[in-house]
């Protein structure tokens, strides 16, 4: 495992720049919070660094191979409980009592494990989509605005088993809220609107 | 649910007193038999020699038509969801089998192939499109925002398919075979009657209307309708049965 390095990386979605001839690295083993302004290209950022799109110019390298990714639409199934969405992932390399037993450590009530996701608030799904990504076991953890929507106290418990489940391991956490980006600690990289 | 079967049990013995009455009033069995003496027949009917080969005959090969049917069109809607080239290729085929009159089909058939294979082909024609038709549907509704979350996470084809594709699919793959098996009875009965299959359903159809047996003839037309909703029923409790299966992760 290595930094994540882009090098002139720019992106385009028809006539508009997103990305120009971007440089950034990403420390091994350390937590990124990106920061800016909306539009500045930060969600593209982390797609274009979990492969999801592809540059129009420039590389990426150091990307490793397991890649856990807290999407800002949470993308569950929402016919399957919360247990089964994270299973989905992890395979049967997880039990089903340590999925459970992480779901309920992020606040997702017991007695809400056996319904759809379908039935579960926003700030839950928010949560079941957290324990996906951390319970995936990745190198690489992207997060799009995880916490939104949650409270303040569930925000800040939330957090807390986030930062302690992913020590020593590459974050990169995209947010609006400089608070977040104190909290999880690390370093704060500022994107700013690319103009061509 | 109750509320509804009893509602609907009112409604078919309402149809039957409408048509006990219709009968009564045309006053010729020949024309319209009444109800009444279609239900001794049926009490009578299933005693005949060769009663039960009779309808094993084109309940198997209805049957037999729709399951390939079933199999063919889920498997290449699955691939044309995939590949818009199968698409484009089954497209024209897709199009003929459904607006082509099955009369027509049913006299090609007679030239092509032998009395057993026509009712499994002719039923097969038929569902084919139905069940592709819709099973494309779902495979195209499917959430392409699932799909990448699946393919970053590194999920096997087979899974994505089982836990993500496959609930997308099963209302339109249900509501295709709701249509589609009745769709196998009547066309598969059509080509037996055209063809003059003896020893099927439609055989015995056709002999009741050669010897003006109006009576044989309701009779056996209630049994095709019990058999097409009791297939219908079997069906898609196999089909939930499986579903529910597939969804347990």
């Amino acid at each position: 495992m290595s930094d994540i390095v882009l090098t002139g990386v720019t992106k385009r979605f028809n006539e508009n720049t997103v990305l120009l001839d971007r440089n950034i690295r990403f420390p091994e083993g350390k937590t990124t919070c990106v920061m800016g302004p909306s539009g500045s290209g930060k969600t593209t950022l982390l797609m274009l660094i979990a492969g999801l799109l592809a540059p129009d110019a420039g590389e990426i390298t150091g990307v490793p191979e397991r890649i856990g990714f807290v999407f800002q639409e949470d993308r569950l199934c929402e016919d399957f409980t919360a247990a089964a969405n994270v299973r989905l992932v992890t395979g049967r390399s997880v039990r089903p009592q340590e999925i459970r037993g992480e779901l309920v450590k992020l606040g997702i009530p017991e007695e809400s494990l056996s319904k759809p996701v379908r039935e579960y608030s926003g700030g839950m799904k928010r949560r079941v989509s957290i324990a996906r990504a951390m319970m995936y076991a990745p190198d690489l953890l992207l997060l799009d605005e995880p916490f939104k929507g949650l409270d303040e106290e569930l925000r800040r418990h939330v957090m807390d088993e986030v930062k302690e489940r992913l020590r020593g391991k590459t974050v990169i956490l995209v947010t609006h809220d400089p608070e977040e980006a104190e909290y999880l600690g690390g370093e704060i990289f500022y994107l700013k609107e690319d103009e061509e | 649910m109750k509320k509804t079967f009893w509602y609907r049990t009112l409604a078919v013995l309402l149809a039957l007193l409408v048509w006990h009455l219709v009968s009564a009033a045309v006053g010729n069995d020949v024309l319209l038999v009444s109800p009444l003496r279609v239900l001794v027949r049926l009490t009578t009917i299933w005693r005949e020699k060769g009663f039960f080969s009779t309808v094993f005959y084109t309940m198997a090969r209805i049957l037999l038509g729709f399951v390939l049917a079933l199999t063919a069109g889920f498997l290449a809607a699955v691939l044309a969801g995939r590949f818009s080239l199968i698409e484009y290729l089954l497209w024209p085929y897709v199009v003929t089998f459904r607006s082509v009159p099955v009369a027509s089909f049913i006299i090609l058939s007679l030239i092509w192939l032998n009395f057993s294979q026509l009712t499994v082909f002719i039923s097969f024609l038929i569902t084919f499109p139905v069940i592709y038709s819709n099973v494309l549907q779902g495979v195209l509704s499917t959430d392409p925002k699932l799909n990448e979350m699946a393919a970053l996470y590194r999920v096997p084809w087979y899974r994505r398919f089982l836990y993500i594709e496959l609930p997308g699919i099963r209302p339109y793959l249900l509501s295709a075979c709701t249509i589609s098996i009745g769709m196998a009875w009547k066309s598969g009965i059509a080509a037996e009657i055209i063809g003059v299959v003896s020893g099927s359903i439609g055989g015995a159809l056709y002999q009741s209307k050669i010897y003006f047996e109006t009576c044989d003839l309701f009779a056996w037309t209630v049994i095709i309708v019990i058999l097409s909703v009791l297939t219908e029923k079997a069906f898609l409790w196999l089909l939930r049965r499986f579903f529910a299966g597939g969804e347990k992760l």
